[in-house]
């Protein structure tokens, strides 16, 4: 397992250690990128060594520097030589599925964003190891292998979560080839695009369009959950955060968010970078900042006191969209050590849960 | 033997316990008053004969069961009999999904409290108190659905009825086309509570987003229709024109009685413009365009449909320059989708457009809802009826918006109004408004052109087939065919599932949409073919089409050119729009609106899921009956039930709003004088405590308004009423009055009052805005009214919808059913059908008004069953008294009945803190935003009052959060009075404060951030926020902005705002 190995937030050793496989890592070079001749050569090796190759379906990074020949070139190397964990076409529809069920379940029931979706993660395998996957007298693989033997019963239901496989059928069929080509085009246009209007506060290229935030610890004090908390005052979930790489923000955009929707993020994490500046010019307190306050609950905001060094006014409204339309978080930073040292899981009494509430208030 | 049958009850009674306790988290009992439930404990299930029990009951529940056998056979009563072992019992084996216990909140012990807090043992001894005995109904029992249907047994139901419908391919036209109603715009507007149970925009602070969405209907209109103005909704195109007409009228100031509707308008149109002209004595005549004179100088408008009715598309030029030169007004009536690709009416010179915005994305719904529109010049602004969004400013100077002129609308100006138009169809315009955004000018354009190359695709095979003759005349989207034959070629249509129009024996029209395909033309080939082959496609005839359109018809001028209608056209970002504009928006989903006489109620979930169904939502209005049986068969159901509920004997379904109801009661009831040769019979009665639009029906009707007062409880004068009656016996036609009045009270006198009336040759119309406060315990029929509207939007359960959509009803009197409403497309009438109909004209565009909608009121009526109405009636006078109690200390109660009670609203007097604190009702209603409240109907109607109307399916909880408010809200008040507070410069004149206000680096006010922003404790788990600054009325009507500001300016404006 290489350590930059994907598989949904990283699971990849957890799945093989599952499965009784002893895992042995290796380790990156230093630019942390593959192309399609590395990916051959790779394949080539396990393949001559006896072994076979499971490529998870997170696979965009792979293809987000890619020319268009090389990624046509790496789309046929695929059909023919990879064992994928999930296809090409169905990683977008899971994308889609997390998008629209959020989107529903937080709209309609409010449900808060950062509620896990429903998922479904069905397998592709090369004809040789078609008779191996998960069968029972009336399921097994599609199309069928000529023989089965199977590896036994992966879920309870012999078509997992069948309900939700029409939002990716229904994606698919109403994309159409051309569709689902352009959309991952697009995908890799607004990666390179916001790379690009990200990188001179970078520093350094964006390697699969992760941006480094590392340095800011040392020069400001500053860690990426901080930049997290603050994007919420910018009415913004932040990027997955210090995956795969400790201190770093992994920014996916997709090919349906409009470009203006692109500008806003970076304009969000552009400001930001400033007011990062002005810590590190020794302008605004280390210690106490816009950053290491973020977020700014309404409660906050409203309190008759206000002994923030910066004013009610930047902190609540830092962009120019957010006078027209702003999320406002309902709580401040919620303390993550205190509630793993005293773990309830279970709803308070209603009576210590009013006297919380007083107490919060007063 | 007996302690075989003591462990025999042991082990039986363990069973129970545990499944008890099983049950218990389910609330699967039934409340039952004759069979006690012994082991379960859900307080909202309870009997009373098993609540007079509970100590025992909660021992055998408990930990230690008292197993001896005195205690077991004491506690069970007859359950568990000495002589023998019985089964649990069959109430526990119903479904556990009975509706009444969902909608009627109050639990049975929470009723207990809430009456003994008024000062009575029981709601039954509080309503009995309450509703005069003269006028009590003993029962009210349903033929069917007399139990209540439970939730699931309801969807069985309505898809039963759904299957009886058949959605055949329309091809119709007439105003109505099938369109596509993008998903996004569905699910997140027409099915989105937060969207449709709000209230007309009235409170402005708590309503930008609709405002934003019906200014961008507005817009759409203006541009289209090449005229500066719209409002933002009527209700059809036919009444539509109603009002142009009426509008004409008013412009010439009354001196020209003639009015003229060419022949090529839709049919419906021209018998609503009739049926409307009888009642201000306005003379309509039909002519063909080519016969149209002005000679007599009498005309004071004319009408003209463009495209027409049959499909042709006509240069009018000439002909609106001739009006003008005769000063008569143009009236066009038009089609939006047209417009993207003919030269707008505005262009010809009209000075009034009307139209319906259905076919962009608005199911047909067998007839509707459906926004229509009226657009004219500002030259008219003061007259135009509807309501307008206008811009404005708020009290920082940022710019707001808010329903503008309101100084027009009818329970202001009363017997003066020109209009009664009340009830707009505000969900309908957002949803319009949004598939323009969503589409954008290009996307309509390319909507259009298909439509017209579909429609070319036909005429071209058709001549190439040879079997019958196309009109050689400029057409957009409908084909005018010509055949000896029409009726045969029609039947063959309906064996392939297709509805043509049949003109008449030689004419038949075929109009397309936007769901036609190619495949559909290819079908039609067929029919017309007659059985031969057709040698050809639509597709293979492509691309010898050629646009039907003249050259100088062709649109030049750009439309919707506002970013709006340009940035929204993902469906991300349109998803993102909904939800920002409903962020911003109070409906039901946030708190009760305890609007007086508005009867905002739950809206339920089973409710509404019928309208989405393509089996109702598809049909064309003018469909074969045959075609809707489901439809027809839910109007039977729904009619009898009304007529039960109403104590009536006929009902029309047509009147497609509250008004139009009010409208088409008075109409039947001076179609039943005319009838009896009482030509002179056209005095009207109205009390000042009728309801708002009233005066303005009655105006409409051509009846004269006589006002008779009140006395100092807020009762009809009834001496002064009989004595106005013996006066005008010889011309008094009705007596318009609302039960229980509009100031919360049942009036003891009401049966004299009708005896009075009748007496002097008069009949009783009530209003039925306040029917939620008789259903089970009285009815108009029963005290003694000849007809009644229903306000189906408000009783029995359509969402308000941000301003409409609605529907009317009126029941009548045996002797007042020939006179209904019919239509003269397809036949209606009353239902039950009276024996000789003498139809009074139509009231409404389609022949049952907004069919669509009644399976909302239908399924509360059929789940309520007859005692769960009833229920609701009992609490939500409940409700009101117990509020009224709660409040009575700090806000005098206007009104009350005999027994001190009221009714299902009451009325709270603010005059005096005028004096005492400089507080108007405008204040409170502003402060209550920031408590997180839509205020009472206000200054209405008694100025300087608040109408509060809590309805049965608020909880206790959500009346004591709002009268906590209230009450926080007197004690901010007495700040002032006491001096403590500044009398210019506080918390309510400063109301409401929205988060830029209270986040602002400077504060200036006297009183904190905190106080102002979170003054109760809820308000810190969860706040609606107002997002402006209360909005300046005058400065938005000094200054009339009706359509978005261009984006230059919105940007300018947004930036001076915020510096």
């Amino acid at each position: 397992v290489p350590v930059s190995a994907h598989g949904s937030e990283g699971t990849n050793p957890a799945d093989a250690a599952m499965c009784g496989i002893k895992i042995v890592s290796v380790g990156t070079e230093a630019k942390g990128k593959i192309d399609i001749e590395e990916l051959r050569k790779i394949c080539k090796i396990i393949h001559d060594n006896g072994g076979q190759v499971y490529m998870g379906g997170a696979n965009l990074n792979a293809l987000r520097n890619c020319s268009r020949g090389r990624l046509f070139r790496m789309i046929l190397y695929y059909r023919r030589h990879i064992v994928h964990g999930t296809n090409f076409s169905l990683f977008f529809n899971l994308l889609q599925i997390m998008n629209v069920q959020m989107f529903n379940l937080h709209k309609t029931f409010c449900i808060p964003h950062g509620g896990k979706c429903p998922g479904m993660g069905p397998i592709s395998v090369k004809r040789h190891l078609a008779p191996f996957l998960p069968f029972t007298p009336s399921t097994g693989g599609i199309p069928a292998p000529d023989k089965h033997q199977p590896l036994v019963t992966i879920a309870a239901a012999p078509w997992g979560s069948a309900l939700i496989l029409p939002i990716s059928y229904t994606y698919i069929a109403m994309m159409g080839s051309k569709g689902l080509t352009d959309a991952s085009k697009i995908a890799i246009l607004n990666a390179n695009y916001m790379a690009k209007r990200l990188e001179f506060f970078n520093g350094t290229v964006a390697h699969e369009f992760i941006i480094d935030l590392r340095g800011f610890k040392n020069t400001a004090g500053i860690e990426p959950e901080d930049v997290a908390k603050r994007l919420m005052d910018y009415g913004f979930h932040a990027p997955t955060m210090s995956w795969p790489v400790p201190g770093t923000l992994m920014i996916e955009p997709t090919e349906s968010e409009s470009k203006a929707e692109l500008d806003r993020f970076c304009d969000a994490l552009i400001s930001i970078r400033h007011e990062i500046a002005e810590i590190e010019k020794g302008n605004a307190d280390i210690n106490n900042n816009v950053l290491k306050s973020a977020p700014h609950p309404p409660s906050l905001l409203m309190a008759d006191a206000w002994t923030k060094p910066y004013s009610r006014e930047y902190a609540a409204f830092p962009a120019p969209w957010l006078r027209a339309s702003k999320f406002w978080p309902t709580t401040g930073r919620v303390d993550n050590v205190y509630g793993d040292r005293n773990l309830i899981c279970t709803l308070l009494p209603a009576s210590q849960a009013v006297e919380e509430q007083a107490a919060a208030t007063a | 033997m007996e302690r075989a049958r003591r462990l025999a009850n042991r082990a039986i009674l363990r069973r129970l316990v545990s499944e008890a306790k099983q049950h218990q988290k389910n609330e699967s009992v039934l409340h039952s008053s004759t069979t006690p439930m012994l082991l379960y404990s859900s307080s909202r299930c309870m009997s009373s004969v098993l609540r007079s029990r509970g100590s025992k009951t909660e021992t055998l529940l408990g930990r230690n069961i008292n197993m001896s056998r005195g205690v077991v056979v004491a506690a069970a009563g007859g359950f568990l009999g000495v002589g023998s072992a019985r089964s649990i019992s069959v109430e526990a084996l119903r479904p556990s999904d009975t509706f009444p216990r969902r909608h009627n909140s109050a639990t049975p012990e929470e009723q207990s409290k809430m009456a003994e807090s008024c000062g009575f043992g029981s709601l039954d001894s509080l309503v009995d108190a309450t509703v005069p005995k003269s006028i009590r109904l003993k029962d009210m029992k349903f033929g069917k659905f007399d139990a209540g249907l439970t939730e699931n047994q309801m969807i069985e139901h309505m898809k039963d009825l759904a299957s009886k419908n058949k959605v055949f391919k329309s091809y119709i036209g007439m105003g109505y086309y099938n369109t596509h109603v993008p998903p996004v715009i569905l699910r997140n507007i027409m099915e989105n509570p937060a969207w449709y149970t709000q209230y007309t925009p009235y409170q402005a602070e708590i309503s930008q987003g609709r405002l934003e969405s019906l200014l961008n209907y507005q817009t759409m209109i203006t541009d289209l229709t090449g005229l500066p103005m719209s409002n933002a909704s009527l209700l059809d195109e036919g009444t539509a024109a109603a009002e142009a007409m009426s509008m004409c009228n008013n412009i010439q100031k009354g001196k020209k009685k003639t009015f003229i509707i060419a022949s090529n308008c839709h049919p419906q149109t021209i018998d609503i413009c009739k049926t409307r002209a009888d009642g201000f004595d306005l003379k309509v005549v039909t002519a063909d365009l080519k016969d149209i004179d002005y000679k007599s100088g009498d005309v004071c408008g004319v009408l003209v449909q463009y495209p027409g009715t049959e499909g042709e598309v006509l240069d009018y030029g000439e002909f609106v320059k001739k009006a003008h030169a005769h000063e008569v007004k143009v009236v066009m009536a038009s089609d939006l989708l047209a417009l993207t690709v003919l030269k707008p009416p505005g262009e010809f010179g009209a000075d009034i457009v009307v139209g319906s915005a259905q076919r962009f994305g608005v199911p047909m719904g067998y007839g509707g809802p459906h926004a229509a529109f009226l657009a004219t010049s500002q030259e008219y602004k003061r007259m135009m009826p509807g309501r307008i969004i206008g811009v404005s400013v708020d009290s920082s100077g940022k710019t707001a918006l808010r329903m503008a002129m309101q100084t027009r609308e009818q329970h202001i100006r009363r017997d003066k109004a020109t209009s009664n138009i009340c009830t707009a169809q505000a969900l309908l315009a957002n949803m319009a408004a949004m598939y323009a955004v969503y589409h954008g000018p290009e996307g309509l354009k390319n909507i259009a052109h298909r439509v017209h190359g579909l429609a070319g695709a036909f005429a071209l095979g058709i001549k190439k087939l040879g079997t019958v003759e196309i009109q050689d005349l400029p057409f957009f989207d409908t084909v005018k065919v010509k055949t000896s034959n029409a009726h045969a070629i029609a039947d063959a249509a309906l064996k392939s599932g297709i509805n043509l129009r049949v003109v008449d024996g030689n004419t038949i029209t075929v109009a397309f949409d936007e769901t036609t395909t190619l495949e559909d033309v290819d079908n039609l080939f067929k029919v017309f073919a007659g059985g031969k082959p057709v040698s050809f496609t639509a597709a293979s005839l492509a691309p010898e089409v050629q646009s039907a359109i003249p050259s100088g018809l062709v649109r030049k001028s750009p439309y919707l050119t506002h970013p709006i209608f340009n940035t929204y056209q993902t469906e991300h970002e349109l998803l993102r729009y909904l939800y920002r504009l409903q962020s911003k928006d109070l409906s039901l989903c946030h708190s009760m609106i305890p609007l007086g006489s508005c009867t905002m109620k739950l809206n339920a979930t089973t409710e509404m899921m019928p309208v989405t169904w393509p089996s109702f939502s598809d049909i064309h209005p003018f469909a074969p009956v045959d075609q809707a049986q489901g439809y027809q068969e839910m109007f039977n159901n729904l009619g009898e039930l009304l007529c039960t509920i109403t104590g009536f004997d006929s009902f029309s379904l047509q009147p497609n709003a509250g008004a139009a109801g009010e409208y088409a009661g008075l109409m039947v009831i001076r179609a039943y004088h005319l009838a009896r040769g009482d030509h002179h019979r056209n005095v009207c009665i109205i009390p000042v405590s009728a309801h708002g639009t009233n005066p303005a029906s009655a105006a409409m009707c051509g009846m004269k308004i006589v006002s008779v007062g009140t006395d100092a409880k807020g009762n009809i004068n009834i001496e002064e009423l009989r004595k106005a009656a013996e006066t005008h016996k010889d011309n008094l036609s009705a007596l318009m009055v609302t039960y229980p009045s509009t100031h919360g009270v049942y009036e003891e006198g009401i049966d004299e009052i009708c005896n009075i009336i009748h007496d002097n040759g008069g009949q009783v119309y009530m209003d039925g805005a306040n029917m939620n406060a008789q259903v089970g315990l009285t009815s108009p029929g029963w005290i003694g009214a000849d007809v009644c509207h229903l306000n189906l939007h408000k009783t029995f359960c359509i969402p308000h919808g941000g301003g409409g959509p609605g529907m009317g009803p009126i029941g009548v009197k045996k002797h007042l059913a020939p006179f209904l409403p019919s239509h003269p497309v397809i036949e209606t009438g009353g239902i039950p059908a009276p024996d000789k109909p003498q139809p009074l004209g139509t009231i409404a565009a389609a022949p049952w008004g907004s069919a669509l909608i009644l399976p909302i009121s239908y399924t509360y009526i059929a789940m309520m069953g007859s005692k769960g109405l009833t229920d609701a009636s009992k609490i939500a006078i409940l409700n009101a008294n117990y509020m009224a109690k709660r409040l009575e200390n700090y806000y005098p109660v206007l009104f009350r009945g005999v027994n001190g009670t009221v009714a299902h609203e009451f009325i709270i007097d603010l005059r005096g803190f005028k004096n005492t604190a400089g507080i108007e009702p405008e204040d409170v209603a502003k402060r209550l935003m920031d408590y997180g409240f839509h205020a009472p109907t206000m200054s209405w109607p008694v100025p300087g009052t608040l109408m509060i109307e809590p309805t049965e399916s608020e909880s206790k909880a959500e009346l004591d959060r709002f009268c906590d408010a209230l009450i926080s809200i007197r004690q901010e008040i007495a700040e002032i009075e006491k001096g403590k507070v500044d009398i210019n410069n506080n918390v309510l004149k400063g109301a409401p404060h929205p988060p830029s206000l209270l986040m602002a680096d400077a504060w200036t006010k006297p009183y904190s951030r905190e106080y102002a922003a979170f003054p109760a404790p809820w308000l810190r788990t969860a706040k609606f926020w107002p997002t402006t600054g209360r909005v300046d009325n005058v400065y938005g009507d000094r200054n009339l902005i009706c359509t978005l500001l261009p984006a230059s300016q919105a940007v300018e404006e947004q930036a001076a705002a915020t510096a």
